[in-house]
């Protein structure tokens, strides 16, 4: 199997077949990681189109000693930080209504704890928000989302040390 | 080792753990607290199990990413947009090239009694220039608009 990065080759001189082909691998993960990020389904759709368009757009400057990934989530990421930007006010809202539904990740789990987890990490500050994301939704390590986010590893770090220390003071787990 | 130590290993690792990190993790609520939280947030965010991506979705992404695919394989002087539009401005060309003409001639039929021929053909000159400059400047600012128009419509969808 063709990895990312090789597709990805094929992308920047134009080939449709292994853009779709990187299309399906991740679309369904990003997807999921925008709707996190901005709490609506409607906007993740509108913002995976455009992550998309722009992979499509600037496929020639990916610099293929990266990871494919770590280049798409930055992208996406930007997109969702400037939507944010933009929206400021209708996120609140959404994060004040709670309306989108948290797809079931995992089925033991009861739906009022995902719920109960996902609202504190929704009421995260966005910064601490998507490190959170890109390491517990993407699985990404700590240098990948250093990369991704272009930021040094040691604020990664510090930032999701800050982020599971509130979210342990707000969550309250129980081992 | 200590808790800031322990809790910034279980950022990225919380099973295969070091002998003297399970030591501290034994008599240290805070750390088992805080391997609990990423044990939680590993599986319940997990995106294993998320929906797929609809149909209808997915095949709107795909043709908008071709569609910019190919865009991006051209350069920016030879997209359908930016043709479209310097061929629709080139339309105008020869009226203004004809009207530039006519001011030129009746400029000199009108002057040439009174005034020196030198400074007609200086005024002429600075005439011709400032008509060229500004053309070009109108024609060389065209795909710039286009990629602007282009963005707003984006943002805008």
């Amino acid at each position: 199997m063709e990895s990312d990065e090789e597709l990805m080759n094929r992308v920047a001189v134009g080939d449709g077949e292994a853009l779709a082909r990187l299309l399906e691998r991740h679309s369904a993960k990003v997807h999921g990681y925008l709707r996190r990020y901005t709490r609506s389904s409607a906007d993740a759709d509108d913002l995976l189109q455009e992550t998309w368009v722009r992979v499509a757009r600037f496929a020639r400057r990916f610099d293929a000693a990266r990871r494919f990934r770590t280049w798409l989530y930055g992208i996406a990421t930007n997109l969702a930080r400037d939507w944010l930007r933009r929206n400021r006010t209708r996120a609140s809202g959404l994060l004040a209504a709670r309306s989108e539904a948290i797809p079931a990740s995992r089925p033991e789990a009861g739906p009022g704890e995902r719920r109960e987890l996902q609202e504190h990490v929704d009421d995260l500050p966005d910064r601490m928000r998507e490190v959170v994301l890109l390491r517990y939704f993407a699985g990404m390590n700590e240098a990948e989302m250093a990369a991704s986010l272009g930021i040094a590893q040691g604020t990664v770090k510090s930032r999701l040390h800050t982020a599971l220390k509130k979210l342990r003071d707000g969550y309250g787990v129980v081992q | 080792m200590n808790c800031r130590t322990l809790q910034r290993r279980l950022q990225v690792e919380t099973e295969n753990l070091s002998p003297d990190a399970r030591t501290h993790l034994a008599k240290c609520p805070e750390c088992t607290a805080h391997r609990g939280l990423a044990r939680d947030l590993g599986t319940l965010l997990a995106p294993e199990g998320a929906a797929p991506l609809a149909d209808a979705l997915r095949l709107r992404v795909e043709a908008q990413a071709r569609v910019a695919l190919e865009g991006a394989q051209l350069p920016r002087i030879f997209r359908r947009d930016v043709v479209l539009a310097l061929g629709l401005a080139a339309l105008a060309l020869p009226l203004a090239l004809a009207q530039g003409w006519f001011w030129l001639q009746a400029l000199f039929l009108t002057l040439e009694a009174w005034l020196p021929l030198p400074l007609l053909a200086g005024i002429s000159v600075a005439y011709v220039a400032s008509v060229g400059l500004s053309l070009g400047f109108l024609y060389a600012s065209l795909p710039f608009a286009v990629a602007y128009s282009r963005r707003i419509q984006a943002e805008a969808s």
